[in-house]
């Protein structure tokens, strides 16, 4: 004698442990998926670890001086003088030129003589 | 509820009926069937309403609860915090190093283990390692510490029977530059010295044995100090001993507002990596832990006691034409001008005979109390670093104690003391109590004790100035720094007997001296003569080094040059 209720409650109850099974297993994945991933990060930050401490050792002041002594030549370093550490106001006003090729031309003492049209006469 | 108590109801007073209502008996089966099923389904259905719920809950956390539900493993028992200068430049750090083992019972082919292991470390002694594996025993160390390719590389060898552990290990990237601050630990982990073991001290050891020290949680510790400016200084420092043959020299870069300590090194020092010439007696700290009659020096405090007592004003003079002749000992000036010296001349000249009548007029209590009340007689209070030494001074003081404290003889004290006491002379009077940690100029003064008055100060400095501009102390002006201060040559004690020869020399400074912001402090431990010349007194050694110093560091600190023409003809009318 079943009835149809019946039928219905035991569908429901194989549903609900299909899908308790199923969620029991995708747990366990990501739980392996979290383990796996957790010991990859404790590995990349260790690395991380290694290559901090590699870039303090270059980073280093004493090996800045070595190298800077080592190639300061040719990268044309100079240590800094205290004379020249200004602020902007300090510095003295810059010469504005107006006619800059006038300028050079006039430092050279090579003053054309001959006057155009576009040349206003000098007063007389 | 109701639905509960009602099947609890009907269960008992079914079975007390079931004899009397027999006709209903097939519809009453039935009932209590449909019941049963009702009450499982319930049952069921709480069980997963209470997993939801769970689910629901485990979702709302928040992620720190979570982390510290995290399983302890054992290498965390030793995990120490980063240490960071005061940019944020690494000063020491954690790695994890692979240590090599064996368990020679699983190794199936010892001539092919050991032939392969060699491929990749081969300067073991392989004579041993062969002896293992082919042995019994459960479980050889090989190789401590291995780096992370010989690690990989060893892997993928693939040899069974060998394994690695990972260890904890503290790496100071900067090697010796600030040993003494940093200190060391011992193989443990735990800090045995400097600030590693104040760490320990205040409450990093604990944390280690309640396992709670997780790499990750740990905030690194910022120091004050700059390792840039720590190694300028260690740079010029290991200069002045080689061009002076000195045997140590020690110096510290202190900010007079808020007691921060800039740069401490002490030379010779050790390499914290490799610390074994860490314990040797040279390897100490001068500057916290070694004592030292300071010398002329002194007469920065003697000048500052002289102003603040009232009794002597700036415009007062002292015969300093004769020695004194005191308890079989006569006080003579080195190279002495044989004239009446007014108080900054007595500073500038370093006059020992002026130092000393100055004290005298002051009287022993109070010269006594002033020392004390600078900090420069008892141990220091509060400095992070455990090395730190105790002054000596006479148990009964009596004139001639009085007369040579005056120039620095007769007391030992710690340069560090010296310096913190020096800030207080040039910053407006506070006795601001020097730290290793980051705080506010706010923080440092709100406990400083005033220790002389502001118009004492501001004399002080001009002082200090002048002896930079007339005095010893001209071959440190650095130009655009304003630097002053006051230079002490003392000759050491051998054999119970001041000796000539042996000198320990200072020069103690502050810049910019129209607002002080940095007290430096360097001393030179027997410096011979330079090469062709004839003196070795602080003018000739522990002045020069410092202006190299200041030159270098200034601009890292921060303190901006001025090159504004001042008048030394109001400054030199006194």
């Amino acid at each position: 004698m079943i009835k149809s209720s019946d039928v219905v409650l035991t569908g429901l109850m194989i549903v609900a442990a299909v899908w308790t099974f199923q969620v029991k297993f995708e747990t366990k994945i990501s739980a392996r998926k979290v383990a796996d991933l957790q010991k990859s990060i404790s590995k990349e930050d260790d690395r991380i670890d290694i290559l901090t401490a590699d870039w303090a050792v270059l980073n280093q002041p004493s090996n800045l001086q070595i190298m800077a002594e080592r190639f300061g030549e040719e990268l044309q370093l100079q240590p800094l003088e205290i004379e020249q550490i200004a602020t902007l106001d300090e510095l003295p006003p810059m010469k504005v030129v107006e006619d800059p090729i006038g300028a050079i031309a006039t430092e050279a003492g090579e003053i054309d003589t001959m006057a155009t049209g576009s040349i206003k006469r000098a007063a007389e | 509820m109701r639905f509960l108590t009602s099947i609890f109801q009907k269960g008992p007073a079914n079975s007390a009926s079931g004899e009397i209502s027999l006709q209903g008996g097939q519809k009453k089966r039935l009932e209590q069937t449909g019941n049963r099923i009702v009450m499982v389904m319930a049952v069921i259905g709480l069980t997963y309403a209470s997993l939801g719920g769970k689910l629901i809950w485990l979702g709302m956390q928040e992620e720190s609860e979570l982390a510290s539900r995290r399983i302890v493993d054992r290498s965390t028992s030793a995990t120490r915090p980063n240490l960071v200068d005061r940019n944020g430049q690494i000063l020491a750090m954690d790695i994890k190093m692979a240590s090599l083992y064996a368990e020679p019972r699983r190794i199936v082919d010892p001539d092919e283990a050991v032939e392969l292991l060699a491929t990749v470390l081969p300067d073991l002694d392989y004579k041993k390692i062969y002896k293992w594996f082919s042995s019994d025993a459960a479980f050889k160390w090989i190789k401590r510490e291995l780096t992370p390719k010989q690690q990989g590389d060893i892997l993928a060898l693939g040899i069974p029977g060998i394994g690695f552990r990972s260890e904890n290990r503290r790496f100071y990237p900067g090697g010796p530059t600030a040993s003494h601050i940093l200190g060391l630990v011992n193989i443990d982990n735990e800090g045995i010295s400097g600030i590693e073991k104040f760490l320990d001290d205040n409450g990093l050891a604990d944390l280690h044995k309640a396992g709670f020290a997780i790499a990750q949680d740990l905030e690194p510790v910022k120091l004050t100090i700059d390792l840039r400016v720590q190694h300028a200084v260690r740079n010029e420092l290991e200069k002045a001993i080689e061009r002076f043959r000195a045997i140590a020299a020690a110096a510290v870069v202190i900010d007079v507002d808020t007691g921060e300590i800039r740069s401490m090194v002490s030379l010779p020092d050790y390499d914290p990596n490799n610390p074994v010439d860490a314990s040797k007696p040279d390897r100490l700290n001068r500057m916290s832990a070694g004592l030292y009659e300071m010398g002329s020096t002194f007469k920065a405090f003697t000048t500052a006691m002289a102003l603040d007592s009232g009794k002597i004003a700036i415009t007062d003079k002292f015969d300093a034409r004769k020695p004194i002749r005191i308890g079989g000992s006569t006080i003579k000036d080195y190279r002495g001008k044989r004239r009446i010296l007014s108080v900054p001349e007595v500073f500038i000249y370093s006059s020992n005979i002026g130092a000393a009548k100055m004290a005298d007029k002051v009287g022993i209590p109070a010269q006594r109390e002033f020392l004390t009340r600078l900090g420069l007689l008892t141990r220091m209070q509060g400095f992070e670093l455990p090395e730190v030494a105790s002054p000596t001074q006479p148990k009964k003081w009596r004139k001639v104690n009085s007369i040579t404290i005056a120039f620095g003889h007769g007391v030992s004290t710690t340069p560090l003391q010296t310096a913190v006491a020096a800030a207080a002379l040039v910053n407006g009077g506070k006795l601001v109590r020097p730290t290793l940690f980051p705080r506010t100029k706010d923080e440092a003064q709100k406990d400083a004790p005033q220790v002389i008055s502001k118009k004492t100060s501001d004399l002080m400095r001009y002082v200090f100035r002048l002896n930079s501009l007339k005095g010893s102390g001209r071959k440190a002006d650095v130009p655009g720094y304003l630097l002053g201060g006051k230079t002490g040559t003392a000759e050491k004690v051998v054999n119970g007997r001041y000796s000539s020869e042996k000198k320990f020399n200072a020069y103690l400074s502050a810049f910019p001296m129209n607002k002080p912001k940095y007290v430096v402090l360097v001393i030179v431990d027997e410096p011979q003569p330079e090469e062709g010349r004839r003196f070795s007194t602080a003018g000739w050694n522990a002045v020069p080094t410092l202006g190299a110093i200041v030159k270098r560091v200034a601009p890292m600190l921060g303190v901006k040059p001025d090159f504004q023409e001042r008048n030394t003809a109001i400054l030199s009318s006194y």
